[in-house]
């Protein structure tokens, strides 16, 4: 019975039903028909504080951030330069979209943020280039799993507290899985490319005389991503606050240097922004309040404990918890699948003989994989709804990824010594 | 007969309570508070299930608190300002630069002066079952030596989103900068802000430390505390045999952690010593001369009269520890 | 009509949520900028750009739904034959309705009985954020009966044409 809202949204969600709708419904129709214990109305509390999430700021100007970027010029010069450094390359900017994920790790904690600016700034040169809108929302959706494991990220931070670890070498211990994630994802456009004959934009490399000329046209828009990196490592604004003022140096470039954004340019802008917002958002609201009913009843606490007499080897107890999490992960908001989990998870690991710092890596990335799986993932979401992109049509490009990402987990979650060698060293 | 119709309604009476704090499950008074949901579920045989959310996984604050006042079968565990949006009292109650020790607090609370207020909310649909879960003073942790206010001007210093600690730290002479918790980590380390504010408690286990903020200045400016509300509703449905178990649990586990407490503190400084961490007294009087002016209609509700009782029984209280 | 009230009525949200993301992204700016130069920073801009955040949320939310930009998915009901589809569709609606109405009803009453709870910084009603929900849903709710009567019209329209 206490599970008939989980079928309710499947039902929901296949009727056709928008995806926050189905979850709100399924959510209040738990609080309103079973026995919670409150007022039904109190569940808009949630609907509210899930919303009223200062970090949560990040989309819209991120958001914001690329579609100024896109009418300033700001995004031509920088696919320019990409194009320069990789454009002989098979599948080049697809490879461009990976690294520049892992690149604005360092900048965004957050695998939403990264997934929505993505799509608003490469997906359109991608398309330009040939490359089919639903395979470059794919690629972006895989390579934002990336950012939340390259530090600094929110979620990391979430585990420290919970599993009693330094943040410090948690941070530090991000780098090597993140590029393991990146290194999987590019071997898999390699090879995606080569089957479909996605042609490298030019014959040969670019001489070093050719890449000093494009570096010397496209360094007002390569100063936004490195400014914005800097500003960070100097302190000057918080990731959320990193969001507004890409917002304001790029419409400044686009104003005085390259002299491309227009009075008209606004309305675009805004309805960019208000649109990509309202669709993504509520669906990481829906999300929460449905989550919301799942916490209430207690059911990933359940779940976790038949997993745990599941098993006490150590290597298949992984495995076990690996299926696991990537399923919770399709379904829980990263930050709040890691405040139910984390504190059930991690005294099971230690006592298996798991470094929890180690097992901090291996949960972080199985959710932040489940974000990006069908049919509920969160940055499968985002993408979708900001390139227009069908979940039908994603699906189909998305699975190769996945299935990289998961080669990768599996590496790092058999080969402790990789997470661990840097914080090792501290 | 009548007895005995109630007696076997008493037998079969079942409820379950939500139980939300903000703790994570390391922390001392989230140990507790599963201590005492056990025992009460254990010596009721299961007649009362009190299911714990460590980590606000539930309506926590403002929602937690506005749960219980609509008659929710919830329990809020929160700092008292949070019932002092509707008895303001409480929020003077736990005002800043009131106390020099736990054992003052635990005074005042058992005074007529604040059960009086305990009644007022009791009529206003809150019910307390305890205000003795102290979790350590609030001091400030800088990266340089604060002594007097003037030594905080210019600083920024990193406060939770809420009014009274924002006007504290304004008023102690700092820049308040509320930032959510998520990003204070990074925020420090990378120089956002300068410091925060926080207990040892604190300081060890999130391992502020490690962001370079060595300097820890003993303002004692707030204590830390936390209530235990229920619906007064909910409660009156509760058998009078259960509300004995619950109330008694309550009060117990919270004299524990606060000797606990008391034996930890001096473990935790010198583990804080260890990672480098430097420890200093401050001139209080300085602070205390500006933080006064708060209770003079800076904080929601909170009148100067509240804070001549709270300095009356603080007085009376000081001369009996005294003899 | 005149086209500037057609204009108003047919982008109403979107004037809406342009100024609340304006304000928003200006505070957080000024913000950094004073933190840094002045090292003085305006307490309550988070909280203010929070509210104005999550009235883009819902009064947005309004607009993806009055231009069907919300993502589901429908592959599955168009391979049904086109009188379950409708049927299906009509369904939908009517559940959409469901849903979008009494949100929309539990954010009144919700919104009422919050009234005095204070926002944690400012100490105002905490109705700044609640009566998002009342404008959004209700906004909504408006949407999805008017999409329900279209479809209903052509409908009949169908019928009496056959
Ligand atoms: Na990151
Ligand atoms: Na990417």
């Amino acid at each position: 019975m206490i599970y008939l809202p989980i079928l309710l949204v499947f039902l929901l969600y296949f009727l056709g039903i928008p995806i926050a709708y189905a979850l709100f419904g399924s959510a209040i129709f738990y609080f309103t028909f079973f026995d919670a214990g409150m007022p039904a109305d109190l569940v808009l509390q949630k609907f509210i504080t899930s919303a009223a999430s200062f970090p949560l700021l990040a989309i819209p100007f991120f958001v914001m951030a690329g579609s100024v970027m896109n009418y300033s010029g700001i995004s031509r010069k920088l696919m320019q330069m990409a194009e320069v450094l990789t454009g002989h390359l098979i599948g080049g900017l697809a490879q461009v979209n990976v690294v520049m994920s892992t690149f604005m790790g360092g900048v965004s904690g957050s695998a939403n943020a990264d997934a929505a600016m993505q799509s608003k700034i490469l997906v359109p040169q991608m398309e330009k280039r040939g490359y089919s809108r639903s395979f470059s929302a794919a690629i972006t959706a895989a390579s934002s799993a990336i950012s939340p494991v390259i530090p600094p990220g929110i979620v990391m931070i979430i585990y420290a507290l919970i599993a009693q670890v330094s943040v410090a070498e948690l941070f530090v211990a991000g780098y090597v899985p993140g590029i393991i994630m990146a290194g999987a994802l590019m071997f898999t456009v390699t090879l995606i490319a080569r089957k479909r004959k996605y042609k490298p934009s030019r014959d040969k490399r670019a001489s070093l005389r050719e890449i000093g000329a494009q570096f010397t046209d496209s360094i007002w828009s390569l100063s936004l991503p490195f400014g914005v990196i800097l500003g960070l490592r100097f302190g000057l604004f918080t990731p959320t606050e990193a969001g507004a003022i890409a917002v304001l140096a790029s419409i400044l470039i686009g104003l005085f240097v390259y002299k491309e954004l227009k009075f008209n340019h606004i309305k675009h802008i805004l309805l960019d922004t208000i649109y990509g917002t309202g669709t993504v958002v509520l669906i990481i609201v829906a999300a929460s309040v449905f989550g919301y009913y799942l916490t209430w009843e207690r059911i990933p606490q359940e779940f976790t404990a038949m997993l745990l007499e599941f098993t006490s080897n150590k290597y298949m107890m992984l495995a076990v918890i690996n299926v696991f999490l990537l399923l919770i992960g399709m379904f829980l908001e990263g930050g709040a699948a890691l405040i139910i989990l984390a504190p059930l998870l991690v005294p099971v690991a230690v006592a298996l003989g798991i470094d929890p710092i180690h097992f901090g890596m291996i949960m972080i990335i199985n959710i932040m994989i489940g974000g990006v799986t069908p049919p509920f993932g969160s940055m499968m979401f985002t993408t979708c709804s900001v390139t227009k992109v069908s979940v039908g049509d994603f699906m189909r490009e998305i699975w190769p990824f996945i299935i990289a990402l998961i080669f990768a987990l599996i590496v790092i979650t058999y080969a402790p010594a990789l997470v661990l060698f840097l914080p090792s060293l501290m | 007969p009548f007895g005995c119709s109630k007696d076997k309604e008493d037998e079969e009476f079942t409820i379950t309570l939500r139980l939300s704090h903000v703790f994570n499950v390391n922390e001392e008074l989230a140990k507790s508070i599963e201590l005492v949901a056990e025992r009460i579920n254990n010596k009721t045989n299961g007649a009362v299930r009190v299911l714990t959310y460590p980590g606000a996984q539930i309506a926590a604050y403002k929602d937690g608190v506005e749960m219980v006042m609509r008659g929710a079968y919830f329990i809020s565990v929160e700092d008292p300002s949070y019932i002092g949006d509707y008895v303001p009292e409480f929020t003077a109650l736990v005002g800043p630069m009131l106390y020099n020790n736990f054992d003052e607090y635990m005074e005042i609370i058992k005074t007529p002066l604040v059960q009086d207020w305990v009644k007022k909310l009791e009529d206003k649909g809150i019910k307390v079952l305890s205000l003795q879960y102290i979790f350590g003073f609030r001091n400030l942790i800088t990266d340089r030596v604060i002594i007097t206010p003037e030594d905080l001007e210019g600083v920024k210093l990193r406060t939770p989103g809420s009014k009274l600690f924002i006007q504290t730290i304004n008023t102690m002479g700092a820049n308040a900068t509320p930032l959510p918790w998520g990003e204070t980590f990074s925020a420090l380390q990378q120089g956002v802000v300068d410091g925060l504010e926080g207990s040892e408690f604190t300081n060890l286990g999130a391992k502020v430390y490690e962001t370079g903020k060595k300097n820890v200045a003993f303002t004692n400016h707030f204590l830390g505390t936390c209530g235990i509300y229920i619906s007064t509703e909910v409660w009156a449905k509760i058998p009078e045999k259960y509300q004995l178990i619950i109330a008694h649990e309550f009060e117990y586990e919270a004299l524990q952690m606060i000797s606990k407490l008391k034996s930890q503190h001096a473990q935790v400084i010198k583990d804080l010593q260890a990672k480098g961490v430097q420890f200093n007294e401050v001139d209080r009087e300085a602070f205390e001369a500006r933080t006064i002016h708060l209770f003079d209609g800076k904080l929601p509700g909170v009148t100067v009269e509240m804070y001549d009782q709270i300095q009356a029984e603080l007085k009376k209280i000081r001369a009996r520890s005294s003899q | 009509m005149t086209s500037g009230l057609k204009f108003f009525f047919t982008y109403f949200e979107e004037i809406l949520c342009s100024i609340f993301l304006i304000i928003m992204i200006s505070l957080v700016i000024i913000n950094v900028f004073l933190r840094y130069f002045l090292g003085y920073s305006i307490f309550w801009a988070e909280e203010v750009a929070t509210i104005c955040f999550v009235w883009c949320v819902f009064v947005g939310a309004s607009a993806t739904y009055k231009h069907k930009l919300d993502l589901g998915i429908d592959f599955l009901i168009t391979k049904m034959p086109t009188q379950i589809e409708k049927i299906v569709r009509f369904l939908t609606g009517l559940i959409l309705l469901a849903i979008n109405g009494y949100i929309f009803y539990m954010a009144i009453v919700f919104t009422k009985i919050a009234w005095a709870k204070p926002t944690a910084v400012l100490g105002i009603s905490s109705a700044v954020f609640n009566s998002a929900l009342v404008v959004g849903f209700g906004l909504i709710t408006f949407y999805a009966i008017r999409f329900l009567y279209h479809d209903v019209a052509a409908y009949i329209r169908q019928r009496r044409a056959l």
